[in-house]
C-alpha cells in the first residue's frame, strides 16, 4: 500500500518538475495562430500557397472601407501568388504598429494611418529602393508629382502609393446656401479677403445671438490638416509659405507669411465669436463622412476638401447640390491655383517574415486590380497619374470630382507633403497655435515664434545628429 | 554554540515549509515581478534615457527630468489643470457622495430603487458615460441647450469655452460617483444608534446630529474615499480623452493625457517615464499631506490617541 501512496516530497518533486515543463512549454515558439490550415480553407489542392500567409494591417475602416478592403484580399488570395495574405483591420493603428515593431511582431505589410515619417526616420521600415528599381509593376514616374518624394527620408524611399491618393483642396459649396443669400457661385471669392465677406453674408444667428449658419470654417476639413506625408499644411502653404526646409532640416514658422496666415484665421472666428464656432462644430462634426457633420447637414456653407468629398457628399446628403472651385488666396498671392496630391504609403515594417512577397503584395496594390473595386466601393482614386485623366469613363456623370482631377493638371503651384521626424509633434504644435491664436490668447506674432521655437527645439532634442543651426 | 547555530538558520522542517509556501505563491511573484516590479524599474531607468521605443535608448541623464522644470511649458498648464481638477473634483465628488448616502440611509419609500439609480453610474463603461455626456453637453441638442434655446436664450457652450470644460468634466465626476456611495452607505450604517439617542437626550437638532456624530463617525471612510478619489483624479484620463482630447485651448490638457500623447503619438518614451515618476511623487506627496492634515481629525474607534 505504501507504494501507491505519494509522498509530500514526491508530490512537490513532481509538481515541480510539471510546473518547469509547462513553463518550457508555454516558453517555446507556437506555430502562427493565424496559419489556416489546408483543411479550413479548402486550399487542399494548394498547400504550398496556404502554407505562406502574410499579414496585412490596415487602418481603413467603416462600411465602405472594410468593403474595399476584403475586395482587395479576395483578389489576391483568388489569383495567382504564391502566397495568401490576411488582413488585419486595426483601429489606433499607429499606437499598435509601434508596440508590434518593438516586439518584434509586425504585420508583413503596413498601410494607413499611422506617423509615416516618425516611421521612416526612425528606421522601423524597410528602404524600397532597390524593389522599386527592380519592379516591372511600379515605376516612379508613372505616379502623380510628389507622391514618391512624400515617402522619402534622407534619400531612401519607404513606401510606395497605394490605395488613397488624390488632390487635397477644392473649396466646395453648399448651393442652395448660396443662393439663399444672394451670393452666386460663379463670383466665388478667389481671395481671403472676398472670402470674409462671404463669410460675413452667410454667417446667421438667431435672436439670441446663438450662431445657426457658417459662411467658412477655417478649421475644417483639409483646412486644418498637415503638416504629415499625406497633406501639407494648408495656412502655411497657402501663404506660399514652404514651412519645413527638408535640405536644410529647419522650420520657418517665424515668417511674416505665417502671421498673417494666422491672423486669417482669426478673422474668421472673430466675426462669429470663437466659442459659438466651437461649440457648432463639435456638436455636429467637422468633415463630411457623417450626415450630421456640419457642411453636409447644411449648417457650413462652405468647405475646403479633398476629392473624395464630392463622393461621401453624395452618401451623406445626397438632398444637397454642391459646387466646388479653388481654394482662395491671400491678396498678395492673388490668381494663383494651388493644389496638392497626397497619398498613402503601403509599407514593410522592419522584422516582416518576408519583405519579398511583401513587395509583391504592394506591387499589387497599385494595380488596376485593386483600384477599380476601391473606387465603386469608395471613390478613392490612387497614385497613378493614368487615373487622373477627368475622361475616364468611371468619372462620367461625376462633374465635382472631374474639377479635382482636372486640377491637378491646371495648378500653379503643387505642393508635396513635408516628411517631417517629429511631425506628430508639430502637428500639436498646429493645433495649440491655432487654438492660442483664435482664444485671444495670444497674439499671431507671438504664436508663430513660439511654434518655431517649439519646434525647434524638439528636433534639437530628438534628432541631435541631424540639427546643424 | 549548537543553540546559537540553530537560531542563526532555519530547521530543515521550516525550510521545507519555506519552499512550500514560495512555491504556492510562485504564480502571483512571477506575475508580480514581470508584470509589476520590472516595468516600475525599466521606467525609472527609460526616465533616465531618450528613448522611442524604435531606437535603443540613449541615457541622458537627468535632462528629461530638466526639460520638465525649466522648459517645458505645456507642463505648467498640465500640472495647473490636474491640480484644478483634484482640488475642486475630488471634493466635489467626496461630498455629494456623502450628501447622496446620508439621503439614502434615511427610511423613504422605494429606498432601494433609489440606491439602484444612484450606482448604476459606477456600472456604466466611461466610454458608454463620455458618450452619454457629450450628448447632455451638446450645444446645439442637448437637453440644456435645446431648452435654452427654446426659450430664446443664449447657448452654454460646456465643452467648448475654456472656462466651463474643467468644471463641465467635474459635474461628470460627481455623476460617477456610485461606487463611493455604496462606500459611504455602509459607513453610516455602522454609525452606532445609541450615539443619536445620547444626541437627541442633549438637545441636538438634525443639523448638529449630522455635525457632531455622523460626519466624526465617517471620518476614516471620509478619508479612505478622498485619497482613492485623489489618486484615481491625478490619473483623470478616459472621459476627458474622449470629450475634449485636451482642447479647448488646453484648458483640459491633464497628466494623463499629457503622458499618453508624448509616449504614443510623440514615440517620447524616456520623457513620458519621467513624466510618470513625477506623477508618482505627487501623488505620494499629497497622500502624505492628506493624511498628516487628517491625523487630529479622522476617528479611529479603539485607539486611544485619536
Amino acid at each position: 500500500m505504501s507504494h501507491d501512496r505519494m509522498t509530500r516530497r514526491e508530490f512537490l518533486r513532481w509538481s515541480v518538475v510539471g510546473a518547469g515543463s509547462i513553463g518550457i512549454a508555454a516558453c517555446m515558439a507556437a506555430p502562427p495562430a493565424a496559419l489556416p490550415s489546408a483543411e479550413t480553407t479548402g486550399q487542399n489542392d494548394e498547400p504550398d500557397k496556404a502554407s505562406t500567409q502574410l499579414v496585412w494591417w490596415h487602418g481603413w475602416g467603416g462600411p465602405s472601407g472594410l468593403a474595399a478592403m476584403t475586395a482587395i484580399e479576395d483578389a489576391f488570395n483568388t489569383g495567382d501568388h504564391s502566397f495568401q495574405i490576411e488582413r488585419v483591420h486595426v483601429d489606433e493603428m499607429n499606437q499598435k504598429i509601434l508596440v508590434a515593431i518593438a516586439g518584434g511582431t509586425p504585420p508583413d505589410i503596413g498601410v494607413c494611418c499611422a506617423q509615416y515619417a516618425q516611421l521612416y526616420s526612425r528606421n522601423a521600415v524597410v528602404p524600397l529602393d532597390d524593389y522599386i528599381d527592380a519592379s516591372i509593376v511600379i515605376k516612379r514616374d508613372a505616379f502623380v508629382q510628389g507622391l514618391f518624394e512624400s515617402m522619402q527620408w534622407l534619400g531612401k524611399t519607404y513606401g510606395v502609393p497605394a490605395i488613397e491618393a488624390g488632390p487635397r483642396y477644392g473649396i466646395m459649396y453648399n448651393n442652395a446656401l448660396i443662393a439663399e443669400a444672394g451670393l452666386e457661385a460663379a463670383n466665388f471669392p478667389t481671395t481671403w479677403d472676398e472670402m470674409y465677406e462671404w463669410h460675413v453674408a452667410l454667417s446667421k444667428f438667431d435672436s439670441a445671438g446663438n450662431v445657426s449658419t457658417i459662411g467658412f470654417d477655417p478649421r475644417d476639413g483639409t483646412s486644418r490638416n498637415g503638416p504629415a506625408t499625406n497633406i501639407p499644411q494648408f495656412w502655411a502653404i497657402n501663404y506660399g509659405l514652404d514651412a519645413w526646409d527638408s535640405e536644410t532640416l529647419t522650420f520657418h514658422y517665424d515668417r511674416q507669411e505665417y502671421v498673417e496666415a494666422l491672423a486669417t484665421i482669426k478673422r474668421f472666428y472673430d466675426y462669429v465669436g470663437v466659442e459659438q464656432m466651437e461649440s457648432l462644430r463639435s456638436s455636429t462634426g467637422t468633415w463630411v463622412n457623417t450626415p450630421s457633420a456640419q457642411f453636409p447637414a447644411g449648417i457650413l456653407a462652405t468647405l475646403n476638401i479633398g476629392y473624395y468629398g464630392p463622393g461621401e457628399l453624395a452618401i451623406n446628403a445626397p438632398d444637397k447640390e454642391f459646387g466646388v472651385a479653388w481654394v482662395p488666396v491671400p491678396e498678395a498671392r492673388s490668381g494663383i491655383k494651388m493644389q496638392s496630391v497626397g497619398g498613402i504609403p503601403a509599407y514593410i515594417p522592419v522584422g516582416s517574415k518576408d519583405p519579398d512577397r511583401a513587395f509583391e503584395f504592394i506591387e499589387f496594390l497599385t494595380t488596376d486590380a485593386v483600384q477599380t473595386p476601391v473606387f465603386e466601393a469608395t471613390g478613392w482614386l490612387g497614385g497613378r497619374k493614368e487615373w487622373y485623366d477627368p475622361d475616364l469613363p468611371r468619372y462620367a456623370g461625376r462633374d465635382v470630382l472631374r474639377w479635382y482631377l482636372q486640377s491637378v493638371n491646371e495648378a500653379d503651384e503643387m505642393w508635396a507633403c513635408p516628411v517631417i521626424p517629429i511631425q506628430a509633434f508639430v502637428e500639436d504644435q498646429r493645433e495649440k497655435t491655432y487654438a492660442a491664436v483664435i482664444f485671444g490668447e495670444k497674439t499671431p506674432e507671438q504664436a508663430a515664434i513660439d511654434m518655431h521655437t517649439a519646434c525647434t527645439e524638439e528636433l534639437r532634442n530628438e534628432f541631435p545628429d541631424l540639427v546643424t543651426e | 554554540m549548537g543553540v546559537a547555530t540553530n537560531r542563526k538558520f532555519w530547521a530543515p522542517r521550516q525550510q521545507r515549509e519555506l519552499l512550500k509556501g514560495l512555491l504556492f505563491v510562485s504564480p502571483w511573484l512571477l506575475g508580480f515581478a514581470g508584470f509589476t516590479v520590472y516595468p516600475i524599474l525599466a521606467s525609472l531607468y527609460y526616465s533616465l534615457t531618450q528613448y522611442d521605443i524604435l531606437r535603443p535608448p540613449r541615457f541622458i541623464g537627468l535632462a528629461n527630468y530638466h526639460q520638465l522644470f525649466f522648459q517645458d511649458e505645456v507642463f505648467r498648464f498640465v500640472l495647473y489643470n490636474t491640480l484644478y481638477l483634484v482640488v475642486i473634483g475630488v471634493p466635489a465628488g467626496v461630498v455629494t457622495a456623502f450628501m447622496v448616502a446620508s439621503l439614502l440611509n434615511n427610511e423613504m419609500k422605494l429606498r432601494p430603487l433609489f440606491r439602484t439609480l444612484f450606482f448604476v453610474p459606477a456600472l456604466v463603461p466611461a466610454v458608454a458615460a463620455a458618450e452619454v455626456w457629450r450628448w447632455v453637453y451638446n450645444t446645439n441638442f442637448g437637453v440644456v441647450n435645446s431648452l435654452l434655446k427654446w426659450g430664446g436664450m443664449s447657448i452654454i457652450p460646456f465643452l467648448s469655452s475654456p472656462d466651463l470644460a474643467k468644471p463641465s468634466l467635474i459635474l461628470i465626476h460627481m455623476w460617477a460617483q456610485g461606487t463611493a456611495i455604496v462606500i459611504f452607505l455602509a459607513a453610516l450604517q455602522d454609525v452606532p444608534r445609541s450615539l443619536y439617542d445620547a444626541a437627541l437626550v442633549d438637545g441636538a437638532n438634525l443639523w448638529h446630529r449630522f455635525w457632531n456624530v455622523t460626519i466624526p463617525m465617517c471620518t476614516p471612510t471620509i478619508l479612505f474615499v478622498a485619497l482613492t478619489s485623489m489618486i484615481n483624479m491625478f490619473q483623470y484620463f478616459t472621459i476627458g480623452w474622449l470629450l475634449t482630447e485636451g482642447g479647448p485651448n488646453q484648458s483640459t490638457e491633464f497628466y494623463g493625457i499629457y503622458l499618453y500623447r508624448n509616449a504614443f503619438l510623440f514615440f517620447k518614451m524616456g520623457y513620458a517615464s519621467a513624466l510618470s515618476w513625477i506623477l508618482f511623487l505627487i501623488i505620494v506627496a499629497f497622500t502624505i499631506l492628506i493624511f498628516r492634515a487628517s491625523q487630529r481629525r479622522v476617528y479611529y474607534a479603539g485607539d486611544g490617541e485619536s
